[in-house]
């Protein structure tokens, strides 16, 4: 999952990204609103996190640039301003939720959750024919078997199942899943596949990560 | 209690009281004047027929042939009339129409000679003569009763005695009604006043444009409510910015101190998360310091103001920031030109010093210089603190001495402060009656004087 942090205190965005990466988000910073708005219009994020004051153009004009841009981002207000029509207002600019600061860090993992959920899928689970992740317990079962995978295995599952039956290249991976570019030898995305496979695949009958040589993975069942 | 009567029922009983006073007044002198002047005309007729009656004495050689029902002539009614003589020992009757026994007759005596006395006795009044007529001494009296007059002067007191209550009573009515009336607005603004709260200062009384004593009163609790919203407005505005101040680095050290707790660390992080968190709360206790200087509506209380050396400071202040001068490339120098006195108090005038060259240091690029000047102007004391930094646009230059106005707002903490700065520097030269001035030019530089009484 990749997210964009624009956030002008420095401390505050070093931390934020250090604990949001420790969840295994990917997380770009910017520290300017100019600069902000373009890496939203560049990149591809699942969640933009926006702080409301800004050096170069406020949280508030950014959203609204993103949205006539016709970039649907969700977006996280977080900001000190926590005044009824201050939310109004940036809720009003295409803001998807806010969040006043301070907040619990565990909040802000929660409200992220929130805006990552597809709209076929009620809660925090994703799944694939009788493959459950669920992103708040962190558990992951299989017809019922819970299946224990360590952090980055089940970062990669929920990144494959948030795309499920969609092509997904190594590259795709990589940008996205920022525990794995720690260490960046060349495979080690296929490693992390293969051991994924052997946990969900294995001990089951039907497989339901498949490659395609030269191309990427795909998560569904067989078609 | 009568403090605690409402101006209506108090303007009603003023009005109830003058009234009965007039009227009472009224009917008193009605009386009297009527009472005065009937008793007058009467004793004018009983002189009258005394005076007719002597002369016809005065024609008549025999006082026994005067005829006395001659005076039928006056019609007045019930008229009494005798005629004695005066002897030894008492009065003797020489002609009379019935006069009322009950009519004491005067001690001629005390009369004197000539001269028409009145005397009063029971309902009768009395006229008498005593006069000298051929050698005799004569006693002339005409008597009437004025039962007559006393049954007029009854009924008409009577009269007035139950007219005046029902004027009185309509006279209330009538005020009543006035007062209501004339209250009627005041109750309206009372009502309206009361909606007032301090949520919805903004709303106003309105004017009915009759420009009346009202119509000026709600104008100025008009201008009144302006100046409270306006003040409330600021002190809201105030606290939504401390609110604000303090809420970035609890940001800061709250989600520091979470995240690391998420899962056991080195020793060497939590090290660090604790010295971070310390500067966050450097930071707020900064904060918070300089608020209650600020909130403060004095500075010093209670403390004369002393002769202070500003020379000395100066070089003092310049050298505590002599460090962060240079660690920032700029070129910090001072010229003073001897000693100059001011009255004031050192510990502010240090700390406005040292604001001003802060900022000066802070609010420039790396190779220019700030100058610091001690000198005097219109003979009042001055520093001036130039620099070639950023400079303030003219948008913000007015604002800059407002509380928590920073003119880059997001650039909070690692350039300057809380934008608390130059309000402590402006207030503090209240205090010393005298002023902050600024000068600035974008991308020019900034020159910030400091003027003494
Ligand atoms: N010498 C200067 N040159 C350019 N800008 C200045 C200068 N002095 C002040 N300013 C501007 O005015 C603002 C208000 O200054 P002030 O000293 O009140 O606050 P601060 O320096 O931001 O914070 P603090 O002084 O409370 O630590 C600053 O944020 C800055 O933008
Ligand atoms: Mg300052």
């Amino acid at each position: 999952m990749r997210l964009l942090l624009v956030e002008d205190d420095k401390k505050i965005a070093k931390t934020l990204q250090r604990g949001l990466q420790e969840e295994y988000y990917s997380v770009d910073v910017s520290h300017d609103g100019k600069e902000g708005l373009y890496l939203a219009t560049t990149n591809e994020y699942d969640v933009i996190l926006l702080d409301l004051m800004l050096p170069s153009m406020d949280g508030v004009n950014l959203c609204k640039a993103l949205r006539r841009k016709r970039v649907h981002t969700p977006v996280i207000m977080l900001t000190a301003k926590g005044e009824i029509e201050e939310r109004i207002e940036g809720l009003d600019s295409g803001a998807n939720d806010y969040l006043p600061k301070p907040f619990a860090f565990e909040e802000l993992l929660a409200r992220i959750r929130v805006q990552l959920r597809t709209p076929e899928q009620g809660g925090d689970t994703l799944q694939v024919a009788d493959l459950v992740l669920d992103r708040g317990k962190k558990q992951v079962s299989r017809g019922g078997v819970p299946i224990r995978l360590t952090a980055k295995e089940f970062a990669l599952l929920e990144y494959l199942l948030r795309r499920k039956n969609a092509v997904v290249s190594e590259g795709m991976i990589r940008e996205n899943i920022q525990s794995l570019d720690e260490d960046s030898s060349s495979n080690v995305i296929s490693v992390y596949i293969y051991r994924l496979r052997n946990k969900i695949d294995k001990p089951f009958d039907k497989p339901l990560i498949h490659t395609l040589r030269g191309i990427g993975y795909r998560v569904g069942e067989d078609v | 209690m009568y403090k605690t009567l409402s101006i209506k029922t108090r303007l009603l009983l003023y009005g109830i009281a003058i009234q009965a006073g007039v009227l009472l007044l009224f009917g008193y002198s009605l009386y009297k004047t009527l009472e005065l002047s009937s008793k007058e005309r009467l004793q004018t007729s009983l002189k009258v027929i005394v005076l007719d009656i002597y002369d016809d004495l005065a024609e008549h050689t025999q006082i026994e042939d005067i005829e006395l029902d001659e005076e039928g002539e006056y019609e007045f009614t019930p008229l009494f009339m005798r005629v004695s003589r005066v002897v030894e020992g008492g009065l003797q009757t020489v002609k009379a129409t019935a006069f009322p026994e009950e009519v004491a007759s005067v001690e001629p005596s005390k009369l004197p000679l000539r001269k028409v006395r009145f005397s009063q006795s029971g309902s009768y009044i009395t006229a008498a003569l005593r006069v000298r007529l051929a050698g005799e001494e004569l006693l002339i009296e005409t008597a009437t009763s004025y039962k007559l007059l006393n049954d007029t002067l009854k009924n008409l007191f009577y009269s007035l005695a139950f007219i005046t209550p029902i004027i009185l009573l309509f006279a209330t009515l009538g005020a009543k009604f006035l007062i209501r009336r004339s209250f009627a607005p005041v109750r309206e603004l009372i009502t309206r006043l009361r909606g007032i709260e301090a949520n919805n200062l903004s709303s106003r009384l309105p004017l009915r444009g009759s420009e009346d004593e009202i119509d000026a009163l709600s104008k100025e609790i008009n201008g009144v409510l302006t100046r409270l919203e306006e003040a409330f407005e600021r002190v809201s505005q105030f606290s939504g910015d401390i609110s604000h101040e303090l809420k970035t680095p609890l940001t800061a050290m709250r989600s520091e101190l979470e995240i690391t707790l998420r899962k056991p660390r080195q020793r060497q992080e939590y090290e660090e998360v604790m010295r971070s968190a310390l500067e966050e709360i450097g930071t707020i206790e900064e904060i918070v310091h300089n608020l209650l200087f600020l909130s403060r509506a004095k500075l010093q209380r209670n403390l004369p103001k002393e002769r202070v050396e500003l020379g000395t400071l100066l070089s003092q202040q310049c050298r505590l920031l002599q460090d962060q001068a240079q660690q920032r490339g700029v070129a910090l120098r001072l010229r003073g030109v001897g000693e100059v006195f001011v009255r004031g108090y050192e510990r502010l005038i240090k700390i406005a010093l040292y604001n001003v060259i802060h900022n000066a240091i802070l609010y420039s690029d790396r190779g220019t210089a700030v100058a610091v000047t001690l000198g005097k102007r219109g003979g009042r004391a001055c520093v001036t603190v130039s620099d070639e930094g950023v400079g303030i646009d003219a948008e913000h230059l007015a604002h800059v001495t407002k509380s928590f106005y920073r003119v880059d707002r997001s650039r909070t903490r690692h350039t300057g402060g809380s934008g608390l700065g130059l309000a402590i520097v402006q207030k503090i030269m209240e205090q010393h009656g005298g002023k902050l001035e600024l000068e600035s030019q974008k991308g020019v530089g900034t020159v910030v004087t400091l003027l003494w009484e």
